[in-house]
């Protein structure tokens, strides 16, 4: 397996805005993405949602600029501009040829400091927003994963609510607190852009210090925070949905930080546990051997928070209690009996082996380069990634397994035609 | 315009003698390279009683052969490293693995192996029956899909495309292992499949191992599609699915050519134009206007005469006739008023630089090239930004005029019922619970 041979370049300017340049010339595309420290774990209690809501005004009216002329702007050449609303992050993907490059940055750099909020636009997204909290409450897996975050994580911590908060929490959020919280959180000391692809690393330096340099900071920079949470008290939540086919089950508790040291310990469980589909248990057995579910897998979301550990299959209603107990199983056994040696070399295969094929584009490299940023893992993650893998021993994984896995605890969410046992 | 649209020329075609074809195509801009074997067979070459058997057949082929159990196949390619998969639609079935340039060989061991040698070990069948019962019972979680069902199924009386590719539940239920294995034997056979290879490595050496593998396999008989043509419709068609659900959709097909037709480049003009970015025709006149949350066009590009398609998904409180007279609205405009040349040259441009990313990956370009080449010709790549360039406004108003009318078109309404009319639902806590796309899901 060769190793990534990162010339990636870092630039924090002096405003605090931390550019992450990687240069490929092999096609005339651009990759820019961004992270903003602006996600939902900033909003009142009362006000879910008011983030996102911010995030998704930015293409929708600026001071020199209505939504069709940012639309335009971008779509005229073929590229485009996206913002979307996370927990703890707002993230901004784009995609342009590189001839392009200064007039998507001159719209990216007036959507992220000079939105205006027109109330008619407001309105129009708030209705937009309630068909789509409608249409997720009719989705059977949505319905689950909704009832398992709220079951694992008390009301009021940000992974308890969603992103886009309640209906009745939008239908409070007035354009004053739009500006207000655009004005607190939409800092350069709080962005983090990485562009990878068809650009010159100096001359792309000169272009952002151009545009963006004057961007001021105001105040102090807010903490990036998500509070630990303990291990909470097993529940079962069922949410009958009788004209539906198939029951979604999902079940977990608490997992880990990204920044946690045993993520890496914890990644390799969760290969062999249900991260996968070759070489992972739980398609092997709970769906090849039992033939009981097309989708049964794991997963840990490690995050700046403790992010949710779950296992997620959609079943047939009349295997729902037959599923829970086979995927509950295979969590024990993960727990008492951890995994093998040769399932530890193929999970150290496929991730140092995935993580090669994910650099091989410019958004997966910009992404990688995020990911080291935002969680502080060093510049040279992308080289270490492999030698951080391969170092791992099996009695290490099997540790991790007994620390962090709780079958006993995990709670049990079911959406679809389903009554109970 | 581009180093990449230049490339499409250093696409090698190779034939071995017993009927393969192979296209190559070097990419070294990263360490990775990409299988992907295309058979020629899809929902198109079913019959009633064994619809939903292509798809079938290709979750058999990873349930192993004498050489590799089910288990090692698994291991051979995620423990290697790759990423590997398979998809079926109504033209093809299709085959791939991702993998770290050095270990390409590794797909080819695998995919010439399993051709011929799958074992469809009855109980396997049976334990994939439930398996794929539960595939289909997911979508139909979904309206959507329940909406595109019905849809083809009345827009279509006669050809095979009226059914899905998962098929209709009773013969998932009834399908037997020799009817499987009888399908899986005639059609998986060299002379039925194109492999395309993409990436890192030096394609002399490779084909030498292409050969290696695939040269032994015997060929079969060749194979021919339905014989069937759907009858020209002559007046709309409506369907209505109700059914416990939170938004309305409608979705509104018209029949058009197969692949290859000229008409299909305004064709897909007109789906740029009427729903490719917040400046499209569609979101201006429906998004924005707060009638739906979505709404697309496209032109499907299939073998035999397709559809092309419009769906949307409305917002919240709107009826499903409001969404179809807003759509058919824009439908009115595209055959009677000329398109503005600057929307016509945003819908090229858009185009230009889809195209182009969408080479951004060796996995990508060998997908692109096996799909166009089994559904009509990989060299339709060769011209195809050319053609779409020279697409005119009059040849849009025309190809509107032709094939978007009343007369040819099948209109359905997905209309949600509020839950509890359909039977008791609600949302508890159970203390009664009593107990002692698949995607990856390891983070980076």
């Amino acid at each position: 397996m060769s190793h990534h041979q990162s010339t990636a370049t870092r630039h924090v300017f002096d405003n605090g805005l931390t550019l992450l340049i990687q240069e490929n010339h092999f096609n005339q595309t651009v990759a820019i993405s961004g992270r903003l420290k602006a996600g939902s774990m900033y909003d009142r209690q009362g006000f879910y949602g008011l983030s996102d809501v911010v995030a998704n005004m930015l293409t929708r009216g600026t001071e020199k600029r209505t939504w069709e002329e940012i639309a335009e702007a971008t779509e005229s050449v073929g590229a485009n501009i996206s913002v979307a609303g996370n927990t703890e992050t707002v993230s901004i993907e784009g995609r342009l040829l590189s001839k392009d490059f200064d007039r998507v940055l001159d719209v990216l750099n007036d959507i992220l400091r000079a939105p205006n909020f027109p109330q008619e636009e407001i309105e129009k997204h708030r209705h937009q927003v309630y068909s789509w909290l409608k249409a997720w409450e009719d989705e059977t897996d949505d319905v689950a994963d909704r009832l398992l975050r709220e079951a694992v994580y008390p009301d009021g911590h940000p992974y308890h609510w969603r992103v886009q908060g309640t209906e009745e929490s939008i239908k409070r959020v007035q354009r004053d607190a739009l500006v207000d919280f655009h004005a607190c959180y939409y800092r350069p000391d709080s962005l983090i852009l990485a562009i990878v692809g068809d650009v010159e690393t100096q001359v792309l330096i000169e272009k952002i210090d151009a545009a963006m340099g004057d961007w001021t900071v105001n105040g102090e920079k807010p903490p990036f925070i998500i509070p630990p949470v303990e291990y909470g008290e097993k529940q079962i939540v069922v949410k009958s949905m009788m004209d539906k086919s198939q029951a979604n089950i999902e079940l977990g508790h608490k997992g880990i930080a990204r920044t946690n040291p045993d993520f890496y310990t914890i990644n390799l469980m969760n290969a062999v546990l249900g991260g996968s589909a070759g070489i992972a248990r739980l398609f092997g057995r709970v769906r090849d051997v039992q033939g009981l579910a097309y989708s049964v897998w794991s997963s840990f979301n490690p995050s700046i928070g403790e992010g949710l550990f779950h296992a997620s299959a959609g079943v047939n209603p009349t295997n729902v209690d037959q599923a829970i107990n086979s995927i509950l199983h295979e969590i024990e056994l993960m727990k008492s009996d951890g995994i093998m040696a040769e399932e530890l070399s193929d999970a150290q295969n496929l991730i140092v082996g995935n993580f090669a094929l994910a650099l091989e584009t410019n958004r997966g490299l910009a992404a990688m380069l995020l990911t080291a940023e935002l969680y502080g893992l060093g510049f040279d993650y992308l080289e270490r990634h492999e030698s951080i893998y391969r170092s791992i021993t099996r009695a290490q994984v099997n540790a991790a397994a007994q620390k962090y896995l709780h079958p006993e605890l995990c709670s049990i969410a079911v959406a679809g035609p389903y009554r109970g046992a | 315009m581009t180093k990449q649209v230049e490339n499409r020329s250093e696409i090698i075609e190779h034939q071995l003698a017993n009927g393969l074809k192979v296209l190559t195509k070097e990419v070294h801009a990263a360490p990775v390279a990409s299988s992907y074997i295309w058979y020629k067979v899809g929902s198109r070459n079913e019959r009633p009683g064994l619809t939903g058997v292509s798809h079938w057949v290709e979750h058999m082929l990873f349930k192993g052969t004498p050489k590799f159990s089910k288990e090692a196949l698994g291991r051979f390619i995620e423990g290697n490293g790759g990423r590997w998969n398979a998809f079926t639609s109504n033209d093809y079935t299709a085959y791939y693995e991702t993998l770290p340039a050095d270990k390409i060989a590794v797909a080819l061991a695998l995919e010439s192996d399993r051709m011929q040698n799958s074992v469809f070990d009855p109980e396997e069948v049976e334990a994939e029956r439930t398996v794929i019962l539960s595939e289909r019972e997911g979508y139909e979680n979904t309206p959507q899909f329940v909406l595109r069902e019905e849809v083809q199924a009345t827009a279509y009386k006669a050809h095979p495309y009226q059914w899905g590719i998962i098929g209709w539940p009773s013969d998932l239920k009834t399908m037997t292992r020799d009817d499987l294995y009888n399908y899986y034997r005639q059609r998986y056979v060299p002379n039925n499949a194109t492999l395309v290879l993409v990436g890192a490595f030096d394609t002399a050496d490779l084909m030498k191992q292409v050969e290696t593998h695939f040269g032994p396999l015997t060929s079969g008989e060749s194979i021919t599609g339905p014989s069937t043509i759907e009858p020209e419709q002559r007046g709309e068609r409506r369907v209505t699915v109700r059914k416990e659900g939170a938004l309305a959709y409608v979705a509104i097909v018209y029949h058009i050519p197969a692949a290859g037709h000229p008409d299909f480049y305004p064709l897909e003009v007109i789906g740029t134009v009427l729903s490719v970015g917040k400046t499209s025709r569609f979101y201006r006149a429906l998004v924005d206007k707060q009638l739906a949350t979505s709404a697309y066009f496209y032109p499907d590009f299939s073998k035999d005469a397709g559809l092309a398609w419009i769906f949307a998904e409305a917002q919240v409180n709107v009826d499903p006739t409001t969404l179809e007279t807003a759509l058919l609205a824009q439908i009115d405009r595209i055959q009677n008023d000329t398109l503005t040349a600057a929307e016509l040259e945003k819908a090229i441009n858009q185009t230009e630089a889809h195209f182009i990313y969408s080479l951004d990956s060796v996995s990508n370009q060998a997908a692109q090239i096996g799909y166009y080449e089994t559904i009509y010709d990989y060299k339709y790549l060769d011209t195809y930004l050319d053609n779409i360039r020279s697409v005119t406004r009059e040849q849009i108003r025309e190809a509107a005029q032709k094939y978007l009318i009343e007369d040819n078109c099948t209109v359905g309404y997905f209309q949600p019922i509020s839950p509890g009319q359909g039977g008791a639902s609600g949302e508890y806590a159970a203390p009664a619970l009593h107990h002692t796309r698949q995607p990856t899901f390891f983070q980076t």
